[in-house]
This record gives C-alpha cells, sequence and structure tokens, in this order.
C-alpha cells in the first residue's frame, strides 16, 4: 500500500511538472494588399481612372499568385467599374476599370478581399475626385484645402494661389494646381496683383516679392518695415499703388511697386487690413477693417480726412463708374450706396447672416456679374450692385475668390474645405 | 508589562520541555537546488523561473522533541530571466481597449541576472516526531551579495544589486535516521526577500529551495534506529498524514457569456489530526493546492472574460493558482469502526503565485492586410490575484489501517470559495469593471490519498 501512496505522490509530481510553451507568437496567415493607384486624384467626372484599377496582394511575406479572390463595389460618386469581382492573377493582381460618376465629387470604390475558400479578409478603399459643372464641390485635401489668398490674371490666363505657406499656380484645370517651386525657401501669406499683370507676393516676415512675367521668376522689394519681421497685408488698389498694413504699425504705400515707401498719414488704420480705392476726381478713398474708418485723401494719401457714413460701416467698394458702396452692420449687414461721392448714402439691400468675422475678398466680379461673399452667409449675386439675389446660402463661408477661367472658390471658416463653382461657358 | 510576561511565559515553556528531554545540538550539510521565483514584477514581461544550485551547513539547538532553532550558513546562486513583452501593460489595462492596441506580443529580447548570495539563516524549528519526522522551520534571513552578473539587450541595467538582502524563510521537511547519530533530511524552503535588490526597480529575490543532505546529532539521546524509516510506538492517537492527490477546481456556472472549463491540480501536503471527544477529530495542517479554470472564449485578457463591444483575441487558456492551504476542519465517523467518516470545516489559503497560461488567437485586420496570429500564453498573474482566499470545505472518506498502527486513508472534499480571487483593488485604476464579465471564485473537487503514521514518543 505505501508503494501506491509513492507511486501516487510520483504521478503528481509528473503532472505538476508540465512544461509550457514560453510567451511569443506565431503568424499563422499574413496578406498584405491595396491599390496600386495613387489616393485622392482630381479628375473630371465621367473620366476614366488611368488605364485600369490594380489592385495588389502578397501572401505570407512575398507568396503572390492566385491567392485571392477581390469583389470591388462603388461605395459613393455614381461611377461605374468593368469588373465587379475577379481573383488575382500569377503576379498577385487584380484588375478593374473605373469611371467616374456625377452623383458627388468625392468618388470611392472598395475592394473586399477573401482568400481562396471564400473567407472574407478584410477591405480598403479607394477615392478620387470628380469635379463637374455647374455644382459646388467640396474637396479637402492640400493644397486647395487651406487656400488664404488668391490673385488670377485674366488677360494672361495665370492664377496663383498661396496655400500653407507655399504659392501654387493654377494648371490647365481648374482644380489642378502646381507649386511654384522657384521661391519656395520663403513662407507667404498672401498675393495680389496690379491692373498691368503684376503679381505681389507677402511672406510672413514682412518681405514683399513681385512678378512681371506671371510668377516665373521674382524680385525682391524694399522691405516696408525693415527694422521688424511681422506679417503685414499687402493691397493693391485700382490705380496700381501698393499699400502695406501691420497691426499697430502706421500704413504704408509705394507707388513705384514697392521699391520706395510713404507712411499714410492720420494713423490712418493700424488694425492691419483696409480697402484703396482712387476715384476719377483724383481722391483716394479708404476704409479699414475697423469700424466707421471710411477717409479721404486730396494729397495721394499723405493725409486723410474722415468721411461720414451711415450705421457702422466696415467693408468698402467702388465700381468703375465711381459709385461708393459700404457694407455696414445695421440689421444684420446692410448695404449702401452712394452715386454722389460720399455725400449720400442708400440703402440697398439688407441680409442676416449666422455669425460676422472681418471682411476681406468681399467683392467679386467677373464679366458684368457681382459675387458678393457675405460671411457667415454665403454668396450673393447681382448684375449693378443694386439688385441681389442668394446665389449660395453656406453659413461655413468665410472667403471668395475667382480664378482666370472664372471658376467661383469658396473657403470655409474653419480653412478645412474649399467649394469649386465651374459654370458652363455662355 | 504584558511583553515581559509573554516572554516569561515562553521562556517557562522551554524550561519544561528542556525538563523532560535532553538537549541537542545537531550540525549538517545540505545541497540542492533552487527556483527562482523573483518578487515585485513588473508588467513589462515575463520572469522564467530558473534554477541554480544552493549549498550549505546548519547548525541546530533543540530544546525537545519538537521545538528548537537553527541557524546556519547557505550559498545560493539564484538565476532571473526576463522575456520583455513588446507592448508595455500585460495585462494591459482594460482602458485602453480599443482596436489600435494590437496583440501584446513578446519580442525576442531576454534580460539575465545571476545572482549569487551568501545566507544567514535563523529560523524556529518544530519537529512532529515520527518514523518520518516532519520538520517545519520558519525565520529570517541576512545576505550578502557575492557576485552578479546582468546582461540586458535592450536597455542598459545601470542599476547594480544590493549590497545585503533580508527577508523570511519558510520551510517544510522530512527526516528519518540512518545511523545512531545521523538522519537523511529533505527540505523544500520558500525565500522571500523583503528588500529592492535594484535601486529604481521594486524587484524582490525569491526563490523555492529544494535540498537535501544530513544531520549528524553532537549531544543528547542517540537517533533511535530501530527499524530505519519505519519507527513507530505512539498512543496518544495525535496522527500526521501525509497526502498527495489530484483535483478538478472551476468557477461556478452560469456566467454571462463565457465558456469556461475545470482545470485539474495537484494536492501535496499533511494533516495533523487531533483526536477529540466520541470519535470526532480536529484536522488542521498545510497543503499545496493548485486551483483555477479553463476559458474558451473571446476576451481582451488572457485570464478572464473582459472586453468592451469586440474582443480582440479568441482565448484558449488555464489560470492556475497556487495556494498554501490550511484547513480547520472537524471530522465524523460514521462507523463503530471509525473507518469512515466525513468533514467538514473552513479553510484558509495563501497565494503563492498565479499563472495563465495557453493560447490566444486573434486576427487583425486592416486597410492594407490580414493576419492571424497565434500567441503563446505564459504570464505572471500572482499582482493581480488576491494574497489570501478563504472558503469552507465538505468531505468524506475511509481509511484502511496497515501494521505497525499506519494506514492509508482516502479522501474525497468540496471546497467552496468565498470570495472573487482577482486583486479588485489592483486591478480597479486600471480595469473598468463594466467591462469584467464575472467574477471568480473558486470551487473545487479533489481526492486525495493519505498516509497515516502516529508520532512517536508521545
Amino acid at each position: 500500500m505505501k508503494k501506491i501512496f509513492i507511486l501516487v505522490m510520483l504521478a503528481g509530481l509528473c503532472i505538476s511538472c508540465v512544461k509550457y510553451h514560453d510567451p511569443a507568437y506565431e503568424t499563422l496567415d499574413n496578406y498584405s494588399f491595396g491599390f496600386q493607384v495613387m489616393q485622392g486624384q482630381k479628375y473630371k467626372a465621367g473620366d476614366t481612372v488611368g488605364d485600369s484599377i490594380q489592385f495588389y496582394v502578397v501572401h505570407n511575406t512575398g507568396m503572390t499568385g492566385n491567392t485571392a479572390t477581390i469583389a470591388f463595389e462603388v461605395l459613393s460618386g455614381g461611377g461605374s467599374l468593368t469588373v465587379t469581382e475577379t481573383k488575382t492573377n500569377s503576379n498577385g493582381i487584380a484588375y478593374t476599370g473605373w469611371k467616374l460618376g456625377y452623383d458627388s465629387p468625392l468618388q470611392k470604390i472598395r475592394a473586399k478581399v477573401y482568400d481562396n475558400d471564400g473567407n472574407y479578409l478584410s477591405y480598403t478603399d479607394l477615392f478620387e475626385y470628380g469635379f463637374r459643372k455647374n455644382r459646388w464641390d467640396e474637396i479637402s485635401e492640400s493644397p486647395d484645402g487651406g487656400i488664404i489668398d488668391m490673385a488670377a490674371d485674366t488677360v494672361n490666363n495665370i492664377t496663383l494661389m498661396v496655400s500653407g505657406g507655399q504659392v501654387y499656380r493654377q494648371g490647365d484645370e481648374y482644380f489642378d494646381w502646381q507649386v511654384l517651386t522657384v521661391i519656395n525657401n520663403l513662407s507667404f501669406s498672401s498675393v495680389e496683383i496690379d491692373r498691368s499683370g503684376i503679381f505681389y507676393l507677402s511672406t510672413w516676415d514682412g518681405s514683399i516679392l513681385k512678378s512681371t512675367d506671371g510668377g516665373n521668376t521674382w524680385l525682391t522689394c524694399t522691405k516696408p518695415y525693415p527694422d521688424l519681421s511681422i506679417s503685414t497685408n499687402t493691397y493693391v488698389a485700382n490705380d496700381n499703388s501698393v499699400w502695406v498694413f501691420a497691426y499697430n504699425y502706421p500704413t504704408k504705400y509705394s507707388y513705384d511697386g514697392g521699391m520706395t515707401w510713404n507712411i499714410a498719414g492720420s494713423n490712418l488704420s493700424q488694425w492691419g487690413y483696409g480697402d484703396i480705392f482712387r476715384m476719377k476726381d483724383g481722391s483716394l478713398l479708404f476704409h479699414g477693417s475697423n469700424c466707421c474708418s471710411l477717409n479721404r485723401s486730396t494729397d495721394n494719401g499723405a493725409t486723410w480726412t474722415p468721411v461720414a457714413t451711415p450705421g457702422l460701416s466696415i467693408k468698402l467698394y467702388v465700381d468703375d463708374d465711381d459709385n461708393i458702396y459700404i457694407v455696414t452692420q445695421e440689421n444684420g449687414l446692410s448695404i449702401y450706396r452712394s452715386s454722389d461721392g460720399g455725400g449720400t448714402f442708400d440703402k440697398v439691400y439688407s441680409i442676416f447672416p449666422q455669425w460676422g468675422t472681418s471682411m476681406q475678398n468681399t467683392f467679386n466680379k467677373w464679366h458684368n456679374t457681382y459675387y458678393i461673399l457675405i460671411p457667415g452667409y454665403g454668396i450673393l449675386k447681382s448684375e449693378d450692385l443694386i439688385h441681389y439675389t442668394v446665389f449660395w446660402a453656406n453659413d461655413n463661408l468665410s472667403e471668395m475668390f475667382i480664378d482666370d477661367k472664372g471658376t467661383l472658390i469658396a473657403r470655409d471658416h474653419f480653412m478645412h474645405d474649399i467649394y469649386y463653382y465651374s459654370a458652363d461657358p455662355q | 508589562m504584558k511583553h515581559s510576561f509573554r516572554i516569561s511565559l515562553i521562556l517557562l515553556l522551554i524550561h519544561s520541555s528542556i525538563t523532560g528531554f535532553s538537549q541537542h545540538f545537531t550540525a549538517g550539510l545540505y545541497s540542492g537546488l533552487n527556483i527562482s521565483d523573483i518578487h515585485g514584477q513588473d508588467l513589462n514581461g515575463k520572469w522564467s523561473h530558473k534554477p541554480g544550485p544552493s549549498e550549505g551547513f546548519s547548525l541546530g539547538y533543540s530544546f525537545n522533541r519538537s521545538l528548537g532553532f537553527e541557524t546556519g550558513l547557505e550559498y545560493s546562486t539564484v538565476y532571473y530571466e526576463y522575456y520583455y513583452y513588446y507592448q508595455y501593460y500585460y495585462p494591459y489595462p482594460i482602458y485602453y481597449i480599443n482596436q489600435s492596441i494590437i496583440a501584446p506580443v513578446y519580442n525576442n529580447y531576454v534580460n539575465n541576472m545571476n545572482l549569487g548570495y551568501l545566507r544567514l539563516p535563523l529560523m524556529l524549528t518544530l519537529t512532529v516526531p515520527s518514523s518520518v519526522d516532519l520538520n517545519l522551520r520558519a525565520g529570517i534571513y541576512y545576505s550578502f551579495l557575492t557576485g552578479n552578473r546582468t546582461m540586458d539587450p535592450q536597455y542598459s541595467l545601470n542599476a547594480k544589486p544590493v549590497k545585503t538582502d533580508f527577508g523570511y524563510i519558510f520551510s517544510a521537511g522530512i527526516s528519518c535516521p540512518v545511523s545512531d547519530k545521523v538522519k537523511a533530511v529533505f527540505n523544500v524552503n520558500y525565500i522571500t526577500g523583503r528588500k529592492q535588490f535594484l535601486n529604481d526597480y521594486r524587484y524582490r529575490n525569491g526563490m523555492t529551495e529544494f535540498v537535501a543532505g544530513i544531520n549528524y546529532t553532537f549531544t543528547g539521546k542517540p537517533v533511535d534506529k530501530t527499524a530505519g524509516c519505519q519507527r513507530s510506538d505512539t498512543s496518544s492517537g495525535i496522527t500526521v498524514t501525509y497526502r498527495a492527490g489530484a483535483s478538478v477546481s472551476w468557477i461556478p456556472q452560469p456566467v454571462m457569456n463565457g465558456r469556461f472549463y475545470p482545470v485539474t491540480g495537484q494536492i501535496l501536503g499533511f494533516s495533523v489530526n487531533v483526536p477529540l471527544a466520541r470519535g470526532m477529530e480536529f484536522i488542521t495542517g498545510a497543503a499545496f493546492e493548485r486551483k483555477g479554470y479553463a476559458l474558451k472564449d473571446s476576451s481582451n485578457v488572457f485570464y478572464r472574460l473582459a472586453y468592451s463591444s469586440d474582443p480582440d483575441y479568441y482565448v484558449h487558456t488555464k489560470v492556475q493558482t497556487d495556494y498554501a492551504v490550511i484547513p480547520f476542519l472537524i471530522g465524523l465517523p460514521l462507523d463503530r469502526s471509525q473507518r469512515i467518516f466525513i468533514r467538514s470545516g473552513p479553510w484558509l489559503g495563501f497565494k503563492l503565485s498565479s499563472r495563465t497560461v495557453g493560447t490566444a488567437f486573434n486576427t487583425i485586420r486592416s486597410y492594407s492586410g490580414y493576419t492571424s496570429q497565434k500567441i503563446y500564453v505564459n504570464d505572471d498573474i500572482t499582482r493581480i490575484i488576491k494574497g489570501a482566499d478563504s472558503g469552507w470545505l465538505f468531505g468524506a472518506g475511509f481509511k484502511v489501517p496497515l501494521k505497525n498502527r499506519s494506514g492509508l486513508e482516502f479522501d474525497l472534499h468540496y471546497s467552496v470559495g468565498f470570495g472573487n480571487v482577482f486583486d479588485d483593488p489592483e486591478t480597479s485604476g486600471t480595469e473598468s469593471a463594466s467591462y469584467v464579465k464575472h467574477e471568480i471564485r473558486n470551487r473545487t473537487v479533489s481526492f486525495t490519498i493519505g498516509y497515516s503514521i502516529l508520532p512517536s514518543g508521545h
């Protein structure tokens, strides 16, 4: 009996000495896959993406071949596919063709991957953009989504854009942008153009560059505030004079294309932004971003005299016939018009935006049509700046531009989304 | 005053014992191996149990047949080996659960530490005389670091081990005479350091030693070797039973959506049966018991069900927790010969260690691939198990008498744990209770065979 007891003891000892595997992991199965097409490319709606869409599958580190079945499907945009289900070929590639649709600018397809036994593994998506005519198309991709300024030369068909500190030139399509590498060692804050086609670029440290050949070469102007390294706002008036604003510093102007600078008198707008118009009688009109700052100068900007405005004026525009328009913070926002050089103003339109901010590129003209961007409301349309219609109500908008092709380009307040509107030629 | 009274009482007890038994000195030599069991480990990886040598000599003094103290000098080298986890914090906090967290895989970096110690123990000894004496010892030690080597390929382990250590020793063993003055001894020593041996790390030394040797008695009555280890001449009725067996443990069902299964374990220990009136017995003792459960289900951790919405792993693991269990039972005979009996009473279990072992599977799906993995789980989860458990035991059995008043005892026990074995205060800071799907209470059915003998000399 005692031997039985000892045997039981020994058996228990053996059971307790089970050796378990040390901590480790082992890959049982592995697939790597993806589209061999760049994501986020821009096409016109109805275009075909490349010659074909290639999708690769690699099984267990290097094994290719007929290892997977791919099911393609259209998720958004309304496009169509030539192949919806196929096996990978001997090189591990599956093909399909993708024609973009017209339902939305964001076009997306999905590839679901199955092993040869039909077991679902995973999926991956491919998205591209398909831009449509006569529709607002939204895009958040860089660089468009970060646009902060734009200037267009409609004579030579050149549009420059500033986004993310870099300058881009528009390509053949309005959604096609190429970075200007000749000046890529600087960081830019704005771009302007005068009536002779000279582009002016401002940098975040207060320097100004100009180009007389559509952006191919650039000349550094005299620095308006040579002892300061601060961001400035540049404005080119309708008489081609260049005005520079810096917050809390005197406004400066140049009549020789930025070579020499003069200080505007009367502490003119130290709020960092303003609009200048040369009237047909030779006087200058100015309004800053601060309230009620309409001023007139009869000595080319050396001294200024305040001009009374109704309400709380915040924006100035002068049309080709010297009619003066001011936007006031009255009943939401109101547009006043003066046809007697600022002697009297008549209210022509009022609107209630959702929110308010400084108004910069407000009045935009293409051919004989005005597009007026009201931040917090959307875009108004007018042929005479007396009668207005709502062109697009979108209370996220805060900025708007028109390129040399007449494409309306609007940006949201968060500097994230950009909207293109390309109309069919009239 | 109270303190002085206690000391006086102890001295009186020793003195009264001495008068009935000739005291003697013993000296012993022993050698064996130790299995490292580092304490205070972090959750960045797994410390493996590694063997190392232990040897030394002992000096003992016995006041009587049962009580004495022992000191000596021992040298041991303890090997620590560490497998880093690829990601930190395993079992990683539940609040990290999301799909971006992939497998807490293990990488190939291994850290080694070899530490040599010269140890001076001082222990009280309690001997239960029998044909095979049961020796229980407990005490403290002070040790000196005599050599060390660390190798850490991933991080430079700049901290040097401290030069001295201090801790506790708990020991159980057996001895039997082989000549007039010589006994063969076998001891299992559990050694737990109380001092951090690396600055900036909370590691403490720990090991379990298995040593065998001889003890030589210098004075007093010579060792009785009448029948080698077959001696038995008792009459008081107190019996010592050495028992071993197997158990099946599980956790109560049903639990929410869980699939739990029983696991087998081992029991090894001894019990002391003290006869009471009318055949009743009081039974206590100590036993090593392994309890646990198996898990086959989906979870985000490897040792229990815990997940938010979509578990990351399919888990096929065992949780094995080792306890030192002390029962406090009352036994009642069911027949006149007192061979068939029932037993019941509470028990206390002290956690020794806990591991989760097995495999886990997970699939990682992404926009660029699919990976199916098998993870070999072998993780120390001692830190998140409560230090003690308690419960109630119900049992029945029968005895088969043998010659020399020894016998075999067959026991079938059903044991119920009262509380959750997981240390919620330990994990509450990292685990959201809503993710944990159940409590774990020990349930065990065990069958043991015991060899009982009556202690000699009463």
